[in-house]
């Protein structure tokens, strides 16, 4: 299994490119999730809340339908059922308990889709913490439903207005107040990203969704899938899925990346298109010119709207041990009007682009086993949904 | 003190420092060498040329609007574009010392050992590499090294002893003591146990130390050299620039705001 080494690295991808401010309430964190990890209190407590509160576990659903229609075995890990309706909450919970222990009394959050600053404002609110979100001006206008229930929670959301005003801006902004604030302030990244150690803490705690996965699946099959498939955002859903499974290599892992309006033209698909670069405190797969300026990703969906991807996926594909396809707007559409249809399932956007790779031609074989995370689900795309479908 | 830095130690040794930092390219290039004659004629002893970047994550307001501003002007504002303006300053003012603040991805994306090359060829005496924690940085500071540029640390109030050490060890040049948490811009207060943080660094090695980050006042000025051998003025200075259109209108005021500054 993959770990990163002292300094957070991933083979070349990682580690902790931040401001000398940052750095004590990195070493912090680290050491406090390092202690807490071993806690058996810690860990009853996640656990107890992750069944009681989250639903946990989440059902492996045989999707009868989309078999017959695919001809392959297809299961479903139903992370859409979770409380808040995706799989984030996996991890703000964690986090809200590292943030706990280590005696901060306020919470910070970027969002893009707005399920992270859902989850974080919901965590907040089960455990009585203030919570502000930063949230690009495009992403609060394509998800108001979700601005308004962060509201709800009681978390304040502010809009940022700099660059491409999305996630990337939004995580940027959460950087620099979390450098002003850092003494008392926690802030909880929404997905596998960031300096180290956020990328091994958000992984940790999406592990759960592959660990029940494999569970399930020896269960209801008796032996493991030929192919394990997730969206890639930052990469948190997919790491998560995939985790449990790098060291059977029999199974493929495959990511599926957000091609927008066609690799060639605006995407998001960094894996696929992107180089090694610094952003956001580490190094990673990330879109940008020759200079080393950041690109402008774009995805229908605003959770893949991200110009980088994290530091273990980057890894895992540069020894190929992930395989990666990309999927554009229109297919990502396209699927989740099939699968609402097929199994009533109306999967978020983000997660269409996983169920999208089950139409492409040669990538599995008639009677594949294939287990695929649903990420989330479709709520908060209606306006979308509505308008392009 | 500096081995190979001569015109950097020489600045410190003869008296405090000021230091001015200007955005390439905003609003153009040609505009960002007039800015930094005038800076240099009217006293300010160090020039920090900052590239612009599209995610600056230590910088306020101020800088990462003056960094999006010259990132719109469809102007070259690369590192390339950066060696050429120091050329172009330091045929003019050879003693001043030059020094690039930026991103580290500018760097590795035009290669370390090339990038550090290039700017020693060129007259630059520096880097800042405000994301590059130490923990990170030793592979810079071999190639800086090696090239004979020196890396110009930032340090935190919040610096633990340990990682103080690591940091005044890795400094050549000078060291850039951030005045309190926080991004770059104006602001009322400074971290009380600056003086106290410069008694720590000097015990490890005799490295200038200048202080940055929201220095917009006289006072704060006189306060600073009280304790430190320099202060860094960024924002404010970017302030002037972004407020003022017209060229001459604008050297006026970068001369006014630094006398002001020096007043004591
Ligand atoms: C439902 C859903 N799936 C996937 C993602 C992508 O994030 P990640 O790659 O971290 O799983 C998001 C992000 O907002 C999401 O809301």
């Amino acid at each position: 299994m993959t770990k990163p080494d002292r300094n957070g690295f991933f083979g070349e991808f990682g580690g902790s490119f931040v401001p000398d401010t940052l750095m004590p309430a990195l070493h912090e964190l680290e050491v406090c999730y390092q202690k807490v990890k071993q806690d058996p209190s810690f860990k009853m407590e996640l656990s107890e809340l992750l069944a009681e509160y989250v639903g946990r576990p989440s059902p492996l659903f045989y999707a009868s339908r989309l078999s017959e229609k695919y001809g392959y075995s297809i299961y479903l890990k139903r992370e859409d059922l979770n409380h808040t309706g995706a799989h984030k909450i996996n991890n703000t919970l964690g986090q809200i308990l590292l943030a706990k222990q280590m005696g901060k009394k306020r919470i910070i959050a970027e969002t893009g889709a707005g399920q992270h600053g859902v989850a974080t404002a919901t965590v907040c609110a089960l455990m009585g913490m203030p919570c502000d979100i930063y949230m690009g001006a495009e992403d609060i206008q394509r998800q108001a439903l979700n601005v308004y229930r962060m509201k709800l929670l009681g978390a304040q959301v502010f809009s940022v207005n700099s660059g491409s005003k999305t996630l990337k801006d939004a995580t940027t902004e959460a950087i620099r107040d979390w450098m002003k604030n850092v003494e008392h302030t926690h802030y909880i990244i929404g997905s596998a990203l960031g300096p180290h150690p956020y990328p091994m803490i958000v992984r940790d705690f999406q592990r759960v969704i592959g660990k029940e996965a494999k569970k399930q699946m020896l269960e209801k099959e008796g032996r493991l899938p030929h192919h394990v498939i997730a969206c890639i955002g930052g990469g948190s859903n997919a790491i998560g899925m995939f985790y449990e499974f790098i060291d059977e290599k029999d199974v493929t892992l495959l990511g599926v990346e957000a091609a927008g309006e066609g690799l060639n033209k605006k995407h998001a698909a960094s894996l696929t298109k992107g180089r090694p670069g610094v952003l956001h405190g580490s190094l990673n797969n990330l879109l940008q010119n020759n200079d080393g300026q950041i690109e402008i990703a774009h995805s229908i969906s605003a959770g893949l709207d991200y110009p980088g991807v994290g530091p273990e996926l980057s890894y895992l594909k540069s020894i190929d041990r992930l395989k990666v396809q990309a999927v554009t707007d229109k297919e990502a559409l396209s699927a989740c009007s099939i699968v609402s249809k097929c199994e009533g399932i109306i999967p978020a956007l983000e997660t269409a682009h996983a169920f999208a790779v089950l139409s492409k031609k040669n990538l599995f074989k008639k009677g594949d086993i294939i287990a695929l995370c649903v990420s989330g689900r479709g709520d908060k795309d209606m306006e979308t949904f509505r308008e392009h479908l | 003190m500096s081995i190979y830095n001569q015109d950097i130690s020489n600045i410190f040794k003869k008296k405090k420092a000021l230091i001015g930092y200007i955005t390439l390219g905003d609003p153009s290039v040609e505009l960002t060498y007039e800015y930094g004659c005038t800076l240099i004629e009217n006293g300010v002893d160090i020039i920090e040329i900052g590239m612009p970047f599209s995610d600056p994550i230590a910088d306020g307001p101020v800088i990462q609007a003056s960094h999006q501003r010259a990132l719109s002007t469809n102007e070259d504002v690369s590192l390339r574009q950066a060696f050429k303006l120091i050329t172009k300053l330091k045929k003019r003012f050879p003693k001043t010392p030059i020094v690039i603040m930026t991103a580290i991805n500018l760097v590795i994306q035009y290669s370390v050992e090339k990038c550090f090359k290039d700017a020693k060829a060129c007259g630059c005496d520096g880097f800042i590499l405000p994301d590059c924690s130490i923990e990170m940085a030793t592979d810079y500071t071999k190639q800086a090294r090696k090239a004979q540029i020196s890396l110009i640390h930032l340090i935190s109030p919040l610096c633990s002893s340990s990682r103080l050490k690591k940091i005044v060890n890795a400094s050549e040049g000078f060291l850039y003591l951030i005045s309190s948490t926080g991004i770059t811009g104006e602001r009322d207060a400074f971290a009380t146990n600056l003086s106290h943080i410069i008694k720590s660094i000097k015990a490890v090695k005799d490295i200038p130390v200048a202080v940055g980050f929201g220095i917009s006042k006289p006072d704060h000025v006189r306060d600073i050299y009280s304790f430190a051998d320099g202060a860094i003025v960024g924002s404010h200075l970017i302030q002037v620039i972004a407020k003022h259109k017209d060229k001459n209108k604008t050297c006026e005021a970068l001369k006014k705001s630094i006398k002001t500054l020096l007043k004591t």
